[in-house]
């Protein structure tokens, strides 16, 4: 015999219409002689008839042409960012051949500075390409919410890997350029190139640094915590 | 009658058609799909977000999405599985980006003839208390409220099993009264 706690989940299938002809006839019948049976059906009506209903309010007044303008919008702001990812990976190399200045004044070493800085920002800029296009991809025949964790978790622990990686790079070119500053007399041409190269390098990372610490890894942790802890059975 | 117009599997194969060609029909397609997925994807982005200004940005993202990638959407699966799943995670990012502190909706629209104040309550109640359930429970309770998709479609959204949807529905439902009645006991 089964209980009323067993007998929810047929409820559920009734209401959906999955139940078959003659288990939805014996669940009629239970429940006109069961009144916390009907209350569970009442409620499961209720909490979906609410739902249904909030979207009709939502979508009534709705402004989907104002919708529609706004996705394009961001499909603009797309495009913006992109060519805002290319400026600035072309503007990183024109400035290191600036800096070079036909001779290289120091030794080869600090060449890894800004070479790993525009390595590193070319790395990001097609990593976001590769998840954009994961994005859309979702993790195919797997669980959506279980892949979207994993993702999730993944890319945090690269944010939170890669940001130390910047920092590092940023007060490397930072120190080197504050060594012997730009603005100090008595500087060769091309040393004094180089100073400016290493200044920007430093600047540019260092607020790169600090809206990765302050905005996308909060972001990115808040939206794993936002999936939650496990995925159910 | 269905409320939300049914996009069946004709109707898709001739949106994705459309959509491999020139700019023109690309753009027709688009827009017959925005019309026909408008309003459940609206609704499953707000029973994710708890919020209009959320699951209206949650929709941009969405439908910017689908824009771009709907010449190179291969058929892996049905087209409506797709963008519903797109939805769901557009959605969890939106709310993401939201403080938790943030308020729910105040001020949520009412058609006319209705009971205005009781109503307000009432869905502010229930989207108050969906925000305290699970990513799973929420994502389950939304895609069942999508009127006209078929449990099978539900299942592949999630990626799980038919039979798992509901347990996972029933569970989900539960913890929603549990928490609509702490709602009222507090």
């Amino acid at each position: 015999m089964m209980t009323c706690d067993e007998r929810e989940l047929g409820i559920e299938q009734h209401l959906h219409g999955a139940l078959g002809a003659a288990e939805s006839a014996a669940l009629t019948a239970h429940l006109e002689t069961c009144p916390r049976c009907r209350a569970y059906q009442a409620s499961a009506q209720g909490a979906e008839a609410v739902m249904h209903a909030s979207v009709g309010s939502a979508a009534t007044s709705a402004d989907w042409s104002q919708v529609e303008r706004a996705a394009r919008g961001q499909l603009a702001r797309l495009v913006f960012g992109f060519a805002a990812a290319l400026l600035l990976v072309t503007g990183f190399g024109a400035l290191a051949i600036w800096g070079f200045g036909g001779a290289h004044p120091e030794p080869l070493v600090t060449l890894a500075v800004p070479a790993a800085t525009s390595i590193l920002t070319l790395g990001v800029g097609a990593w976001s390409v590769v998840r954009a296009g994961r994005f859309l991809r979702l993790g195919g025949s797997a669980e959506s919410l279980a892949w979207l964790r994993t993702d999730l978790g993944r890319r945090v622990r690269s944010i939170r890997l890669g940001r130390w990686v910047l920092l590092a790079l940023a007060l490397g070119a930072s120190a080197c350029a504050l060594a012997t500053p730009a603005w100090a007399g008595g500087l060769a041409p091309a040393m004094w190139r180089w100073r400016v190269v290493e200044g920007i390098f430093g600047a540019v990372g260092l607020t790169i640094f600090a809206w990765v610490q302050a905005y996308k890894l909060p972001r990115a942790m808040r939206e794993l915590s936002e999936l939650g802890p496990t995925s159910e059975p | 009658m269905a409320r939300f117009p049914k996009l069946d599997p004709a109707a898709e194969a001739a949106i994705l058609a459309a959509a491999k060609g020139d700019a023109a029909s690309r753009e027709a397609a688009f827009g017959q799909l925005f019309r026909a997925l408008r309003e459940p994807v609206l609704g499953l982005c707000l029973h994710v977000t708890g919020r209009r200004a959320d699951a209206e940005d949650a929709m941009q993202e969405v439908f910017l999405a689908v824009h771009r990638a709907l010449p190179r959407f291969r058929g892996e699966a049905r087209l409506t599985t797709w963008i519903y799943r797109i939805a769901l995670r557009a959605s969890l990012r939106c709310k993401a980006r939201r403080p938790a502190s943030h308020a729910l909706d105040s001020d949520w629209p009412v058609a006319d003839g209705e009971p205005h104040m009781a109503w307000r309550e009432e869905v502010r109640r229930l989207l108050s208390a969906m925000q305290r359930l699970s990513a799973e429970q929420r994502a389950v309770l939304s895609l069942f409220a999508i009127e006209g998709l078929s449990h099978r479609e539900i299942a592949d959204v999630l990626g799980v099993p038919e039979g798992t949807i509901w347990s996972r529905l029933h569970k989900a439902r539960r913890s929603l009264a549990e928490q609509i009645d702490r709602a009222v006991i507090r």
